[in-house]
C-alpha cells in the first residue's frame, strides 16, 4: 500500500499506525495536503494545528471539517485532505463519515478512536455481553464467562438478591479453579 | 398460499409479525461492500457448503435463489414477503438469498453484511424467531470464521450492529392509537428507550394501513435475552395501551367508529379503482372491525391474505404479467372485490 513507505508510521499502543505530524513530528497528523508545485506533486502529513497556523498552505479549514463530517464530496482535482486510511481495505476517514460503512474488520483497530466515541454515543455500553462463536476456543470462552458472571454478580448484589449472588459466586470459584488448573 | 404470513399467531390483534435477524461476516473477507465479484461467489458458495454440509434436514428444507437473473416482479415479491430487504435489490454485489420451504428463515448472502441470517413468525413469537436464528448461526459458524471480537462482539460493516448483531422487531397494528392521535407521544417515548420505530417496510418507509415496526437499536453491551426482553416488555404495554384504546373507542364513540369501519368494508367491496396506499388503509379498518367483532365472517387470515396479495409485485405475479399503475390498481380493486364477496357477508 502507498502509505506505508513513509517513515514516519510509529506504533501507538501496539495497534493502530499512527503517522507523525511532518512540520512539528510530536502530534498526529490527520491533514493530508497535496499541492502542484513546478508541475511537482508536493504532499504534506501534517496535524490538524499545524495545518491551521501554516496559513500559506492556505487550507480550507472549514472545507476541511466538511469533508470529515461527510457534508461535502472531497474535490477530486483539487486533490484535498486525506486522514487515516486503512492498510488492508483501502477505506479512509472520509469514506466511512459519508457511507457509515467499515470496510474490513481492521478498520475497527484502524479507527478506534472515531469508532469508540460513535458506539458510546449509540449503544451507551462499549463491551460486548452477548453471545460467542462457537469456534471460540476454551480458553477465551472461560475469560469472558468470567467477566459476564462478576457483571452479573454486581447486579444480583445492587438488587440484594442474595440467594442467586451466592449460586453465581460459586459459578465464578469454579470456573477460576478451572482457569488456575489449566494455567499450572 | 399457506405459508406462515397468513397464519395469525399470539396477541394477532395488535401483533402481526416477530421477526429476530442476525448479521454475520466472514473473518477473511473485507465488508461485502469492498469485496471482489470472485469473492463474492466464494462467500455464497461457502455459505451454502456449511449449512448443507452441516445437516441434512437443512439441504432438504432450503434453496437458494440466485439474485443475478431473478426478475423485478420476482424481486419485488421477495420484499413484500419480507424475505428480503429493500437494499439487497439495489445492491450491484452478487447475492442471494437461502430460503427455507415454509420462507420464515432466511439467509441474505452479500447484502450490507456477508449474511444476514433472519427468521419470521407470525404474532408476538420473538424467543421462537430467535431460537432458530442462533441454531442456524450455530450450525454456519461450525464451518465458517466469523468475525467476532471480544470486547465488542460480532463485526458488522456499519458499527451501529455490531456485539450481538441482533436487530430483532415486531410489526404492530395501532389503528387506535393512530386515530386518537396518542401515537405521537408513544413514538416519542420509545425513541427514548433506545427503540426505532419505522413504516412496513423497515428504514425510510412510511407507515402504512397504520402499521408499525418496532425494533432495538442498541445492539452492543447487553445480551441478545436482554434485547429480546425490553422489546417484549415494550410491546406488552403497546399491546395493552392499543386495546384499552380501542375499547374507549367502542364505548364512548360506538357510531363513529362502526361508521369508520364499514364505509372502509363498503369501499373495499364496491371499488374499481384502488391504489395500494388505500387500499393497506381500508384494510387496516377492516382489521380493526373484525378483531373488535364488529364486522363477522372475515378472518384475519383473509386479511393477512390481502395485505400481502395487493402489494404490486405479488399482484404482477398473480396476473402473470407486467402491470402499469393505473392497471394496478383496477386489477387491485378487482381482486379485493372478490376475495370479500366469496366470504358470507350482510
Amino acid at each position: 500500500m502507498e502509505w506505508v513507505k513513509y517513515s514516519e508510521w510509529i506504533e501507538c499502543e501496539g495497534r493502530v499506525r499512527v503517522m507523525l505530524c511532518q512540520l512539528c513530528k510530536m502530534r498526529e497528523a490527520t491533514v493530508h495536503f497535496t499541492r502542484i508545485v513546478n508541475q511537482q506533486k508536493v504532499e504534506m502529513y501534517l496535524c490538524e494545528q499545524c495545518a491551521r497556523e501554516n496559513s500559506d498552505l492556505k487550507i480550507n479549514i472549514n472545507k476541511l471539517f466538511s469533508a470529515m463530517l461527510g457534508l461535502d464530496e472531497p474535490e477530486i482535482e483539487d486533490a484535498p485532505f486525506t486522514t487515516l486510511r486503512c492498510g488492508f481495505c483501502g477505506m479512509t476517514i472520509e469514506e466511512f463519515n459519508r457511507t457509515g460503512l467499515l470496510g474490513c474488520a481492521k478498520c475497527y483497530d484502524v479507527f478506534r478512536d472515531s469508532i469508540q466515541i460513535m458506539l458510546k454515543r449509540i449503544h451507551g455500553n462499549v463491551k460486548h455481553h452477548g453471545k460467542i462463536p462457537k469456534k471460540i476456543s476454551g480458553r477465551v470462552r472461560d475469560e469472558y464467562n468470567l467477566r459476564s458472571l462478576k457483571e452479573e454478580l454486581q447486579r444480583c448484589i445492587e438488587r440484594e438478591e442474595y440467594e442467586k449472588a451466592a449460586q453465581i459466586r460459586d459459578k465464578i470459584k469454579a470456573l477460576e479453579n478451572n482457569l488456575q488448573k489449566k494455567e499450572g | 398460499m399457506d405459508k406462515w404470513y397468513i397464519d395469525k399467531g399470539p396477541d394477532s390483534d395488535v401483533i402481526i409479525s416477530s421477526r429476530v435477524r442476525l448479521a454475520r461476516n466472514f473473518k477473511k473477507y473485507p465488508f461485502p461492500h469492498k469485496t471482489t465479484p470472485e469473492q463474492q461467489r466464494q462467500i455464497i458458495e461457502e455459505t451454502k457448503n456449511a449449512l448443507f454440509s452441516g445437516n441434512r434436514t437443512m439441504s432438504e428444507n432450503f434453496s437458494y435463489i440466485d439474485f443475478t437473473n431473478l426478475d423485478s416482479v420476482e424481486k419485488a415479491v421477495l420484499v413484500e414477503k419480507h424475505i428480503v430487504s429493500k437494499e439487497l435489490l439495489e445492491t450491484n454485489r452478487i447475492c442471494g438469498v437461502l430460503l427455507s420451504k415454509d420462507e420464515r428463515i432466511s439467509i441474505m448472502i452479500n447484502e450490507e453484511d456477508h449474511l444476514r441470517i433472519q427468521c419470521l413468525a407470525t404474532g408476538l413469537q420473538l424467543s421462537e424467531a430467535w431460537e432458530t436464528c442462533t441454531n442456524i448461526d450455530d450450525l454456519l459458524s461450525e464451518s465458517i470464521d466469523f468475525s467476532w471480537d471480544e470486547n465488542i462482539g460480532y463485526l458488522t460493516s456499519c458499527p451501529t450492529n455490531i456485539g450481538t448483531a441482533i436487530r430483532a422487531s415486531v410489526m404492530m397494528h395501532l389503528p387506535a392509537l393512530t386515530m386518537t392521535g396518542y401515537i405521537k407521544p408513544v413514538l416519542e417515548a420509545l425513541g427514548k428507550l433506545g427503540m426505532a420505530v419505522r413504516g412496513m417496510y423497515g428504514e425510510n418507509t412510511e407507515a402504512s394501513g397504520n402499521m408499525f415496526q418496532l425494533s432495538n437499536q442498541i445492539t452492543l453491551g447487553k445480551s441478545e435475552e436482554d434485547i429480546l426482553l425490553s422489546i417484549k416488555n415494550i410491546t406488552s404495554q403497546i399491546i395493552e395501551q392499543e386495546r384499552s384504546l380501542r375499547q374507549h373507542l367502542l364505548t364512548q364513540n360506538k357510531y363513529q367508529l362502526e361508521d369508520k369501519i364499514f364505509r372502509s368494508y363498503g369501499i373495499l367491496k364496491n371499488s374499481r379503482i384502488i391504489s395500494t396506499d388505500e387500499c393497506l388503509r381500508r384494510l387496516s379498518d377492516l382489521r380493526l372491525g373484525v378483531d373488535m367483532g364488529i364486522i363477522d365472517g372475515i378472518s384475519i387470515e383473509n386479511i393477512n391474505e390481502l395485505m400481502l396479495m395487493v402489494q404490486p409485485g405479488n399482484l404482477q405475479k398473480r396476473e402473470g404479467r407486467i402491470l402499469d399503475a393505473n392497471e394496478r390498481d383496477i386489477v387491485r380493486a378487482k381482486l379485493v372485490r372478490d376475495m370479500l364477496n366469496k366470504q358470507k357477508n350482510y
